[in-house]
């Protein structure tokens, strides 16, 4: 098995709202749980998976095809996961753990 | 991230920007706020930011946002700056926080301090501009 892998697959967003402030939230958290390098993109425009604000400015309304890319050990499940979050209405929306971190 | 995080602000400004972070970012790490109100003494909110301030040290220092310069809350935080390992940042907003509870490599404080000004005044837009940059 090729130690870096890489992954990219298209995700229509659901959600009524577009993809806001609160599943561009909850895609960094999820992204934050995988290694691989991970890339949202809208036609030729790629911002990075791990910021919130960048992903809110591709300014993804309902009906959107959004592509993610993911690069690293763990692209195939970080795509997986991650797709999750974008194909989700919010009240489908995968859940994280509240509260602080843990030290 | 183990540099501490302390909002202070007029009224409940601070918790409310909390709140939102909690929102967006459900597992943002704690970060402290402290409400400024204008019946307090000025012992009072130092007290209050003392106590905000050992809460979010972790040995790093810690990042004061207030919600502007030349106000109280931000005058009274600047005092701390000779006694206490904390740098200041004037006008935080939303973006900053969501940014500082999702960073995943460590900044020394003053880099850090740094990075969120810049980052702060970038993530203010005139949504007009977006709109045209977005057609052309």
């Amino acid at each position: 098995m090729a130690a870096e892998l890489r992954v990219e697959r298209a995700f229509t967003i659901r959600n009524e709202l577009g993809l806001h402030a609160r599943p561009a939230g909850r895609f960094v958290s999820i992204a934050s749980r995988f290694a691989a390098e991970i890339w949202v993109g809208k036609g030729d425009e790629w911002v990075s998976g791990r910021s919130v604000l960048s992903i809110l400015s591709l300014a993804a309304g309902p009906g959107t095809e959004l592509r993610i890319r993911a690069e690293g050990v763990d692209a195939e499940a970080a795509v997986e996961a991650l797709g999750v979050v974008l194909a989700a209405t919010l009240e489908e929306l995968p859940a994280v753990e509240g509260g602080p971190k843990a030290d | 991230m183990s540099v501490g995080v302390v909002i202070v602000a007029h009224y409940k400004l601070g918790d409310e920007f909390l709140h939102a972070l909690r929102l967006i970012v459900p597992d943002a790490p704690e970060f402290q706020s402290v409400s400024v109100e204008p019946d307090q003494s000025v012992d009072t909110m130092r007290e209050a930011i003392a106590r905000a301030l050992k809460a979010a040290e972790q040995g790093q220092g810690v990042l004061v946002l207030t919600d502007m310069f030349g106000g109280t809350p931000s005058n009274i935080s600047l005092s701390f700056l000779d006694e206490h390992h904390v740098e200041v940042v004037t006008g935080v907003n939303l973006p900053m926080l969501i940014k500082l509870a999702t960073l995943r490599e460590e900044r020394p404080l003053d880099d850090l301090a740094a990075f969120i000004k810049e980052y702060g005044q970038r993530n203010i837009s005139l949504a007009g501009e977006l709109v045209s940059e977005g057609q052309s």
